[in-house]
């Protein structure tokens, strides 16, 4: 799972939940792989991103990037950035480890990459 | 495969349609993921001109992406698949795609976030009319206002326009056919390649085993939109048969 995808996930389909957004990661395994850098699609993706859960995601991960506190319509023109922002949101991938509801804790787990958002019946909202 | 004897039938509840998907779908595909796979690799012509459609950048997430088929189709927008088989997501991971495990009534992203949606071939495995209105809603749900879905399904009418489908052209066989017995609603199993009797039905899987039966809903002719006629937001913008398939594109309006 790349922190993308994590950007996207929510537990908003367990009942009670409102939000459900960012899901806390907890890794046991990363890996790093390289994608070809293509400017113009992550300048594209960027406006997309919740910025504050990726960064919360980075710092749930304890990676080593740095991601200004606020993003800027200056900073989306910024190579640096682009850069940093590809290597984050494509680069970094969660083999095993968990996702954690905000709000009830509820655990997802992630194995071989597939985080398992499935449900049972009971959590159906 | 099914440990009862008893012949299946439609589900009563919602219990046991739940327990029909589990045992004549998602059991299945588990069990046939590889060899599934290795049949279904050539893209749908029409699937791929829709994600054609996309500007550069966009996001899109493909509903019941099996073995990820559609996933690297553009390398300019961001794809996303889920599915129920953990045994095909597994394919599409060693293939480096982003995908992620869940059911299609409940799909784990926020309101109003992808500018496409494909659903390619995976509401006929769902076994009441209210389930499948349920994974209809979510699609649109998930969509944003004027982000665009193409969902196909399997058709009935497997002959249009006097026209066969390559399903029952090919390799047609000529086995005895199968019929219901009113009184119990029972779920027939149906002859591969031949018409379909009736609109649920096991449709078995030849190999490798052959006692493997998927469950189906196919449908009729312009029951998606009658579907899709109970949401609101949901503008239609196309819809055609396309080789024994029902298929409709549609927008979500703000
Ligand atoms: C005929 S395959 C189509 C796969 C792919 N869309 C394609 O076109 O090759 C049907 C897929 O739907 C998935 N599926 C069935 N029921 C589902 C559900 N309730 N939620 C999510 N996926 C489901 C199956 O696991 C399977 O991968």
């Amino acid at each position: 799972m790349k922190l993308i995808t994590h950007n996207m996930l929510t537990s908003n389909i367990l009942k009670g939940v409102t939000r459900g957004f960012p899901l806390k990661i907890k890794a046991d395994k990363m890996e790093h792989i390289s994608v070809d850098y293509n400017r113009d699609f992550i300048a594209r993706i960027i406006p997309r991103i919740e910025y504050d859960a990726l960064r919360a995601a980075v710092n749930d991960l304890g990676l080593n990037e740095s991601l200004p506190e606020a993003m800027s319509e200056t900073l989306q023109q910024d190579d640096e950035f682009l850069k940093t922002m590809h290597k984050v949101l494509l680069e970094y991938e969660v083999e095993e480890g968990e996702l954690i509801c905000p709000e009830t804790g509820r655990k997802f787990p992630i194995s071989k990459g597939i985080p398992n958002m499935l449900l049972q019946e009971t959590e159906v909202s | 495969m099914s440990s009862s004897s008893r012949p299946l039938t439609l589900p009563k509840s919602e219990l046991d349609a739940c327990q029909l998907e589990q045992e004549h779908v998602h059991k299945v595909y588990n069990e046939i993921a590889h060899n599934f796979s290795n049949t279904r690799y050539k893209p749908w012509p029409r699937v791929v001109d829709f994600l054609c459609s996309f500007s550069n950048g966009s996001l899109i997430l493909d509903v019941g992406c099996g073995n990820g088929k559609y996933m690297n189709i553009r390398n300019d927008i961001m794809m996303i698949g889920c599915d129920r088989s953990e045994g095909l997501l597994k394919i599409c991971r060693d293939r480096y795609f982003e995908v992620f495990l869940s059911d299609c009534m409940n799909i784990p992203v926020p309101t109003n976030m992808f500018d496409g949606v494909i659903c390619i071939a995976v509401l006929h495995h769902i076994s009441t009319e209210a389930r499948r209105l349920l994974a209809l809603k979510e699609i649109v749900r998930i969509l944003k206002p004027g982000g665009q879905a193409l969902v196909t399904v399997w058709a009935k009418e497997q002959e249009i326009d006097n026209k066969k489908s390559t399903y029952i052209t090919k390799n047609a066989k000529t086995c005895p056919i199968h019929t219901k017995n009113e009184t119990t609603n029972e779920l027939i199993i149906h002859t591969p390649r031949t018409e379909f009797q009736q609109p649920d039905c096991l449709v078995p899987w030849a190999k490798p085993t052959e006692k493997v039966l998927r469950y189906y809903h196919v449908f009729i002719k312009n029951e998606l939109e009658h579907i899709l006629n109970h949401i609101s937001q949901v503008k239609i913008i196309n819809s055609y048969n396309d080789d024994g398939n029902w298929c409709i594109i549609f927008m979500k309006i703000a």
